[in-house]
C-alpha cells in the first residue's frame, strides 16, 4: 500500500456522495490498535472530537436594534448582570464571569454565564439601560424584556477556548480552598482536573496542522468557526488555545450551561468539537493518542503564586481512574469537565458529517507558532512576607515566667513565640500576657500563653498579612512553614516602616 | 458544619448511664461538637448535634454501631441541572456518588451519610438537601 495522502476537497466530495467514513476519537483509538495507523489512515476520513468544560473566557456580542426615540446605552444590565457597553449604541458584550448585582433577587449564584444559557434556552431576559442624552440619541433610560429571537445578532465569542492542556489542582494547606478549579479539601483531601483527555480537540491535532483561521467547528450545539489563536496561545510550551465564535441563535442550552463555583464566581460551560481530517498517517497516529499518552501535572493551589509548585506528573488515564497517589496517600480526583457530554458532542458531530450537514474546511491561514505567554508586568512590585521576615524571639513551652520576663527585657521586644523542641508553634506571649500571668500568680509559660495564634507563611503577600493583622486586631504574626515550624515573625511596625518608603 | 439528628431509642436507652456511655463514645473520637437540641419524645431521647463536616461519617459510624438511630440529611441530585461533570465524586467519602458505565452521575442514597461536603462543590447548584 502506498502512503496515504488525502485532501479536504476529496473528503468533502465523499461527504457529498455519502461514502465518507467518520469515527469519534474514542473509536479511532480502537481502529488504530486493531489495524495499525496505515490502514486506519486509508479507511477513516474524519475523526470527531469533543469537550465540555467551564470556559471563563466566554461571552457574547448582542445587538438589540434601536428603540424609538433611540438611546446610546452607557450602562446596561441583562437580568441584573452588568454588560459591557463601550462600543456602538445598541451593541453589548456580556461576559460569562460577571456576577449579578449584589442586591439582585436572583441571588449570588447568577451571572453572565447564566444569562447566556437563558438566552439560548429562549427564556425571557430583562434589560435595563441608562445613558446620557445626545442630539442623536435623546433617550436616557430604557427597561424592557426580550428573547434571543428579538435580537438582530447574538454571537457567542470565546477569546480563549479549547486549552491544549491544563494542570490538575490539589491543596496542601490546612484549610479548604474554593478556586476556579473547584473545591479543594485541606491536606491533599482531593484533586480536580479539566479537559476531555483522549476526546479533546487539540490533543488529536497537537500542532494544529488542520486547525486554523476559518476552521468550521461544532459550537454550543450549532456551528461555529475558529477566528484565530486564542489569548495566551503558547505553542512553544504546547499550550495552544483557540478564539471561537458562533451564531447563538442556532445553539442549544444543552451545550451552554451557566455555572457558579462557590466563593469564586460564575462561568460558562461550553461544548465544542472539531472534526480532524485524516489526511495522512501522522494524523491517524495523533488521533489515536490515548489517555495513557496524554500527560499533565498536578500542582499545589495552596501556594497562591503565579507559578504554583508541581507535585507530580500524571496521565489522563491516572486522573480518570479516580485516584492518584500524593506523598504515599491515595487522593480522590475528579473532573470539572463532563466526559459524557464530550462523548455526546463527538457523536453528534459525526452524525452531522455523515448526513452531509457539515463539511470540512481548509484553514484560511494557520495559527502562529511563535507567540509566547508573558506574565503581567506589575509596576509596583508585590511584596511577599519572606522579604520582611525577622528572626523571632522564642521560648519553650516548659520555660517559667522569670525566664521569659528576662527575655522580654533583654531582647527589647513585646512578642515571644512559644515553641516545642521541634521548633513547632505552640503559642504566643505578649508583654501583656506576662503581666497578667504575674498578676494571677501563674508560673509556667504554657499556662499564660495564647494558644490560638494567627499566623502567616513566607508565600503570603504583605498586603494579605496586613489584612489579617487589621482584621484579627493583632500586632504581629509568626511566620510558619507547612509543618507548623516557626521561621520568624513579622510585626506591624515593620509594615508601617515599609509603607513609608 | 454537619447536623446530625440522633434518636436514642426508648427501650434500648433506659437510664442516664446509657446516655452517658454514648456521649463518651463521641468524646473518645476527639471531635468537637455542639449539642443544638435535647428533648424527649415518644421514640426516645432526641438529640441534635453539630459536628465538623469532615467528621460526620466517622461520628455516624460510631453512633450507629452503638445502636443509635440517625436520621441522615441525605442529599438529592436535581438531574435537570446536573451536567455529569463529576466534581462532587471526589468529595464524597462514602462512595455515595460515582459514575455509571456511561459516565453519568449515579447517586446511591443508602451510602449517603448527609455530611454535605459535596454540596458547595457543585458548579450547577444541582445538589439539594
Ligand atoms: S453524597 Fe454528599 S452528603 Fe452524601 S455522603 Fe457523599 S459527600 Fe456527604
Ligand atoms: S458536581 Fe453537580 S453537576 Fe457535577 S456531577 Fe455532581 S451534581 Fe452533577
Amino acid at each position: 500500500m502506498s502512503d496515504v495522502s488525502k485532501t479536504i476537497e476529496e473528503i468533502n466530495q465523499k461527504i457529498n456522495d455519502g461514502s465518507v467514513c467518520v469515527v469519534t476519537a474514542e473509536e479511532m483509538i480502537k481502529i488504530v490498535k486493531e489495524k495499525g495507523k496505515k490502514i486506519a489512515a486509508n479507511e477513516v476520513d474524519v475523526v470527531t472530537t469533543g469537550t465540555f468544560g467551564a470556559m471563563c473566557g466566554s461571552g457574547a456580542f448582542l445587538n438589540f436594534g434601536h428603540a424609538d426615540p433611540p438611546i446610546k446605552m452607557e450602562h446596561l444590565w441583562l437580568n441584573d448582570v452588568h454588560a459591557y457597553h463601550g462600543n456602538a449604541a445598541v451593541d453589548a458584550y456580556i461576559g460569562a464571569t460577571r456576577l449579578s448585582n449584589r442586591e439582585s433577587d436572583r441571588g449570588e449564584f447568577y451571572g453572565g454565564g447564566h444569562v447566556i444559557e437563558d438566552l439560548v434556552a429562549r427564556r425571557i431576559i430583562h434589560l435595563k439601560g441608562t445613558a446620557y442624552a445626545t442630539d442623536c440619541y435623546p433617550r436616557t433610560y430604557i427597561e424592557t424584556d426580550f428573547t434571543i429571537e428579538d435580537l438582530n445578532q447574538a454571537i457567542l465569542c470565546n477569546p480563549r477556548n479549547g486549552y491544549q492542556r491544563y494542570n490538575s489542582a490539589t491543596n496542601s494547606t490546612k484549610r479548604t480552598l474554593y478556586t476556579y478549579m473547584g473545591k479543594l479539601l485541606p491536606e491533599f483531601g482531593n484533586a480536580t482536573f479539566s479537559g476531555a483527555g483522549e476526546l479533546s480537540p487539540l490533543q488529536k491535532d497537537p500542532t494544529c496542522r488542520t486547525i486554523g483561521i476559518g476552521t468550521r467547528i461544532f459550537l454550543g450545539g450549532g456551528t461555529g468557526y475558529v477566528m484565530g489563536e486564542g489569548t495566551q496561545h503558547n505553542p512553544n510550551n504546547d499550550f495552544r488555545t483557540l478564539f471561537l465564535k458562533g451564531n447563538m441563535k442556532e445553539m442549544s442550552s444543552e451545550f451552554l450551561k451557566g455555572a457558579y463555583f462557590t466563593k469564586y464566581g460564575c462561568s460558562l460551560y461550553v461544548g465544542f468539537g472539531i472534526p480532524i481530517p485524516i489526511l495522512d498517517e501522522h494524523l491517524a497516529e495523533s488521533c489515536a493518542r490515548t489517555n495513557e499518552q496524554i500527560m499533565t501535572q498536578v500542582v499545589d493551589y495552596g501556594v497562591p503564586r503565579r507559578t504554583r509548585p508541581k507535585i507530580l506528573d500524571v496521565s489522563y488515564a491516572d486522573l480518570y481512574s479516580g485516584e492518584i497517589r500524593i506523598n504515599g496517600k491515595d487522593v480522590k480526583v475528579s473532573s470539572l469537565s463532563s466526559v459524557r457530554k464530550a462523548r455526546q458532542i463527538a457523536g453528534l458531530l459525526k452524525d452531522r458529517i455523515k448526513k452531509g450537514k457539515f463539511y470540512l474546511t481548509n484553514p484560511v491561514a494557520t495559527l502562529p507558532d511563535d507567540t509566547e505567554f508573558k506574565p503581567m508586568k506589575v509596576r509596583s512590585e508585590v511584596k511577599f512576607v519572606d522579604s520582611i521576615i525577622k528572626t523571632a524571639v522564642t521560648c519553650n513551652v516548659k520555660d517559667d515566667i522569670k525566664y521569659v520576663a528576662n527575655l522580654l527585657l533583654k531582647k527589647n521586644t513585646n512578642h515571644i513565640i512559644v515553641i516545642d523542641e521541634k521548633n513547632k508553634l505552640k503559642g504566643f506571649l505578649t508583654s501583656f500576657d506576662i503581666a497578667r500571668g504575674v498578676a494571677k500568680g501563674l508560673n509556667l509559660v504554657k499556662d499564660m500563653m495564647m494558644k490560638k495564634v494567627f499566623t502567616t507563611s513566607p508565600n503570603m503577600t504583605v498586603a494579605e498579612a496586613r489584612r489579617i493583622m487589621a482584621h484579627k486586631d493583632v500586632n504581629s504574626l509568626p511566620v510558619i512553614d507547612k509543618n507548623n515550624r516557626v521561621l520568624g515573625i513579622i510585626t506591624a511596625e515593620d509594615l508601617l516602616r515599609m509603607s513609608k518608603h | 458544619m454537619g447536623i446530625l439528628d440522633l434518636t436514642f431509642p426508648r427501650n434500648e436507652f433506659k437510664g442516664l448511664d446509657d446516655y452517658e456511655k454514648i456521649i463518651n463514645h463521641i468524646l473518645k473520637l476527639d471531635v468537637p461538637f455542639t449539642i443544638l437540641k435535647f428533648n424527649l419524645n415518644e421514640s426516645g431521647i432526641a438529640v441534635k448535634l453539630d459536628v465538623p463536616t469532615e467528621k460526620v461519617s466517622q461520628v455516624t459510624q460510631t453512633l450507629e454501631k452503638a445502636g443509635i438511630k440517625i436520621k441522615r440529611q441525605v442529599i438529592e441530585i436535581d438531574e435537570e441541572l446536573c451536567i455529569d461533570c463529576g466534581q462532587c465524586i471526589a468529595l464524597c467519602n462514602t462512595g455515595a456518588l460515582c459514575f455509571d458505565e456511561d459516565s453519568k452521575l449515579k447517586f446511591c442514597e443508602d451510602k449517603c451519610v448527609g455530611c454535605h461536603l459535596c454540596v458547595d462543590a457543585c458548579p450547577r447548584q444541582a445538589i439539594k438537601y
